[in-house]
């Protein structure tokens, strides 16, 4: 994969149910292998100075941390529930693996081009 | 470059990076590890204080390679930690972002871990024991570590 000027950096999330405790790669681990990570495009967030027709501001990541959950929603709802979907209401697993082989990270600035992070 | 999830409360895995290259990133331009937020503190949720995954966690990297600039970060061996209190400033081989309030770190001699217990008590999603202070002996590291944050009802975790 290869992410290009983001605003929120790529993550991966994954719910261990029953797994929690299970060490095993079959247990619910993550692994990113050869994803290529960009920073700002040329394209400008305030074109023409901010007289545009739009002027957006954001500090700008290229990864996320990921995280795992224990129980909880399902990622993909397919019942009725109770907002907000995204909110996965269940705690966090210890036992979580992450492991990111040969990531690229390309031309990361110290600031923005509209001096954000 | 980097951020962390902003809802991660309780535990944020260590991520482990093997043989990531930079090329043409500045060194200023790791990121920003965001703080654990004053309205966790409640008691619904975190109890008095707000709950410390977004300080106990960290990226680990191992057979870095940079091409083009050669950031204040370059070491082939790399860790980044959050600026936990009374723990962080005193990691050998770290250096502060302010920017980014995080440390990077040299682990070319020393390999930064992160110590993880469990409450294995009946009641440990019933009850709450918080703070729990992780110190080093003989050295000023003087952990305060909160139980996990309640994602349901009202009460608070020993976990």
């Amino acid at each position: 994969m290869v992410m290009v000027d983001n605003r929120n950096g790529f993550s991966a999330n994954i719910a261990r149910k029953a797994n929690e405790y299970d060490n095993s790669e079959e247990g619910g681990n993550i692994y990113y292998v050869g994803i290529k990570i960009y920073g700002e495009m040329s394209n400008p967030d305030c074109p023409q100075g901010g007289e545009g027709g739009f002027c957006n501001k954001f500090d700008k990541y290229g990864l996320d941390s990921a995280s795992g959950t224990w129980e909880g929603k399902d990622f993909h709802i397919s019942t009725t529930e109770s907002l907000p979907p995204i909110k996965v209401n269940s705690i966090a697993s210890f036992y979580t693996q992450v492991e990111i082989v040969e990531m690229e990270f390309h031309n990361f600035a110290n600031q923005t081009q509209e001096g954000m992070r | 470059m980097f951020e962390i999830v902003s809802s991660g409360s309780d535990v944020i895995p260590v991520h482990y990076f093997y043989g990531t290259t930079f090329i043409d990133c500045e060194s200023e331009a790791l990121g920003y590890f965001s703080k654990p937020p004053e309205s966790w503190a409640i008691i619904k949720d975190c109890g008095e204080f707000p709950c410390t995954g977004p300080l106990n966690f960290m990226y680990s990297f191992s057979g870095n390679s940079f091409t083009g600039n050669e950031p204040a970060y370059g070491w082939p061996n790399l860790a980044l930690i959050p600026n936990t209190p009374d723990v962080s400033e005193y990691i050998d081989g770290c250096e502060f972002l302010p920017s980014g309030n995080l440390w990077y770190c040299n682990q070319d001699e020393l390999r930064i871990g992160i110590l993880t217990f469990e409450s294995e008590d009946a009641d440990k999603l019933d009850r709450s024991v918080h703070p729990v202070y992780v110190r080093l002996l003989q050295s000023p590291i003087d952990n305060k570590v909160n139980s996990f944050m309640d994602h349901v009802w009202d009460g608070l975790y020993t976990k």
